[in-house]
C-alpha cells in the first residue's frame, strides 16, 4: 500500500511539473514549492548525518558516536567556527561569522592556488604540446589543438585591444570556442532528453493495473481541474 | 580591529594551506590533506543550517504578511518539516538514525524516492523543451559563429545516437556540401548562380568520390566526424577555457592570500 501511495505521489508531482508546458498554474506552483521545501530539508539532513555527525561529533565524542575516529581535540575549532557562522543571524555579534568565512575563504584560496596551477594550468599546457614522433594525422590534429588553445587564450586576453593581428587570432579563438560550446550544447540537449525519456518511461510503467492506472487517472483529473481553473480565470479577467 | 582579525585569519590560513604543498613537514601536510578540508566541510554544514534558517524566515514572513502566493509558502514549510521529521525524529526502519537515510523502507528514503527524485528529475527534464526553444532562437542568428555552434551541436547529437551510424556516405557528403554553401552563401551576389552551382555539386561530387573510391574515408561517417570534433577543436576550446579559468583563479587566490581583495568577507 505504501508503495502505491508513493507511486501516486511521484506521478502527481511529475505531471504537475510537466503542466508548466500549459502555463504557470497552481499544480506547478505547488510542486515547485514542495521541491524547494523538501530539497532544503533533504540537504540539511544529509549534511548533518553525513558530515557533521561522523566527522565532528565522531571525533569529539568517539565513545558516543562511533564513526571509526579517535578523539581529536583540534576539532573543537571547526565546532567553534561553525557556531560563529550562526551568529550571522545576530546584528550585535555578526562580526564573529566573518571569522568563519575568513577560514573558508583563506583555506580555499590556498588550496585552489596549487590545485589549479597544477591540474588546470601546467597539465593542460603539457597536454597541448605536439608530439613530433607521432603519425602525420596525429601531428596535424595536435597542431590544430595548439592553434585553438593559443588563439582561445588570446581571445581571453583583454589587456590589449582586439584589432589587427591580435583581432584576427582572437577571431580564430572564438571559432574554436563556438565549436566547444556547440558540443556542450549537444551534450546538454542529449542529457535533458534522456531524462525526459526516463520520466516518460516511468509514467508509462505506472499506467498499468498493478499501480491502479495512476498515470491516466491523475492526468484526467488534472486536465479537468486545469480546464475549470482556466475557465474561472478567463471569467474573472473578463469581469475585470 | 574585528575586521582586521578576519583579514589576518584569511592571510594566515591562506599561506598555511599553500605552504602545505611546498614544505615537506608531515603534520602540516597531514593537516592540509585531511583536517583542513574536513574543517571546511563541517563549517559549510553549519552554513547550510544558516541557509535553512534564512529560507524559513523568508517563508514565515511571506505567510505572516500574507504576501502574493503566501499559501504556497505553507507547502514549502510543510515539505521542509516533514523531511526534518523523517530525518531526525521518525525512522520507520530497523536501522539506527543516520544510516536510515539510505535504507530502503525508511520514511526518509520513501520521501527521497517518491517526492525528491521525481521532482528533481522532472524539473531538469522540463528543460529539454526550453533548450529546444532556446536553440531555435540561437540558430536564427545567421552569422558564422552561430553556424559553427549549430554544426558542432548537431553533429555531436547525430553521431552519438544509433541513427548516426546508419547515415550512408553519400548523405554525409551532401550534408557537407550544403553546409559549405551555407557558409559561403553571402559571397554570391547572384542567387541563381549559387543554386545552380549547389545543384551541380550535389550531383557531381558523389559520383566523383565514388569513382575515386574515396567513399570509405572516415570523414564520411558521422560518428567518426563527431569523435574528431570532440577530440580536436572542442578539446582546444575547452583547454583554452580551463587555462583561462586557472589563470583567473590563481590571480584571485593570490589577491586573497596577500590581503589585496577586500570584498570577500561579505561587507
Amino acid at each position: 500500500m505504501v508503495e502505491i501511495i508513493g507511486v501516486w505521489c511521484a506521478v502527481l508531482l511529475t505531471l504537475s511539473i510537466f503542466s508548466y508546458l500549459y502555463g504557470d498554474n497552481p499544480f506547478y506552483k505547488a510542486a515547485e514549492h514542495i521541491f524547494v521545501g523538501v530539497s532544503a530539508g533533504y540537504i540539511f539532513t544529509i549534511t548533518f548525518w553525513d558530515t557533521i555527525w561522523p566527522n565532528l561529533f565522531g571525533r569529539l565524542f568517539p565513545t558516543i558516536v562511533q564513526a571509526g575516529f579517535d578523539f581529536d581535540a583540534s576539532y573543537i575549532f571547526p565546532l567553534i567556527l561553525g557556531v560563529f557562522m550562526l551568529f550571522r543571524l545576530s546584528k550585535k555579534y555578526d562580526w564573529l561569522s566573518r571569522i568563519s568565512i575568513a577560514y573558508i575563504v583563506g583555506m580555499m584560496a590556498g588550496l585552489k592556488f596549487y590545485v589549479f596551477l597544477n591540474s588546470n594550468l601546467l597539465t593542460q599546457i603539457k597536454s597541448s604540446a605536439i608530439n613530433l614522433s607521432g603519425s602525420y594525422l596525429s601531428i596535424i590534429n595536435e597542431f590544430i589543438v595548439l592553434v585553438g588553445v593559443i588563439s582561445g587564450l588570446v581571445y581571453f586576453f583583454f589587456s590589449k585591444e582586439h584589432t589587427g593581428a591580435v583581432g584576427k587570432v582572437s577571431r580564430i579563438g572564438v571559432y574554436f570556442l563556438m565549436i566547444k560550446f556547440g558540443a556542450s550544447f549537444g551534450f546538454a540537449v542529449m542529457g535533458r532528453i534522456s531524462l525526459l525519456i526516463g520520466r516518460f518511461e516511468e509514467l508509462i510503467e505506472y499506467s498499468s493495473f498493478k499501480y491502479y492506472y495512476s498515470t491516466p487517472a491523475i492526468l484526467v483529473l488534472m486536465i479537468i481541474v486545469l480546464t475549470y481553473w482556466s475557465i474561472k480565470n478567463t471569467n474573472i479577467n473578463e469581469n475585470n | 580591529m574585528k575586521r582586521q582579525l578576519a583579514y589576518f585569519l584569511v592571510i594566515f590560513i591562506g599561506f598555511l594551506t599553500l605552504s602545505g604543498h611546498f614544505i615537506n613537514y608531515s603534520p602540516l601536510n597531514n593537516f592540509i590533506d585531511n583536517d583542513a578540508t574536513q574543517w571546511f566541510d563541517i563549517i559549510s554544514g553549519f552554513a547550510a543550517f544558516l541557509g535553512v534558517v534564512n529560507l524559513l524566515q523568508l517563508h514565515l514572513n511571506k505567510i505572516s504578511q500574507k504576501k502574493d502566493n503566501w499559501r504556497y509558502s505553507i507547502i514549502t514549510l510543510l515539505g521542509f518539516l516533514i523531511m526534518i521529521f523523517f530525518g531526525f525524529i521518525y525512522n520507520g526502519s530497523s536501522v539506527a538514525l543516520g544510516p536510515h537515510l539510505k535504507k530502503e523502507g525508511s520514511a526518509f528514503y520513501w520521501m527521497f524516492q517518491n517526492i525528491y527524485l521525481p521532482l528533481g528529475a522532472t524539473m531538469f527534464a522540463l528543460l529539454a523543451f526550453f533548450v529546444a526553444s532556446a536553440s531555435y532562437r540561437a540558430f536564427k542568428i545567421r552569422n558564422f559563429e552561430a553556424t559553427l555552434l549549430l554544426i558542432s551541436g548537431v553533429f555531436l547529437m547525430i553521431g552519438r545516437v544509433p541513427i548516426g551510424q546508419l547515415i550512408p556516405w553519400w548523405m554525409s557528403l551532401e550534408i557537407y556540401i550544403c553546409l559549405l554553401f551555407a557558409l559561403i552563401a553571402n559571397r554570391f551576389k547572384d542567387k541563381k548562380k549559387m543554386l545552380t552551382l549547389l545543384t551541380l555539386s550535389l550531383l557531381i561530387f558523389p559520383i566523383l568520390i565514388f569513382s575515386l573510391n574515396l567513399h570509405d574515408l572516415a570523414l564520411f561517417k558521422i560518428p567518426n566526424l563527431q569523435e574528431w570534433i570532440m577530440d580536436v577543436p572542442a578539446t582546444a576550446g575547452s583547454r583554452a577555457i580551463m587555462i583561462g579559468i586557472a589563470l583567473g583563479t590563481i590571480a584571485q587566490s593570490y589577491r586573497i592570500i596577500t590581503g589585496r581583495e577586500k570584498s570577500i568577507l561579505g561587507d
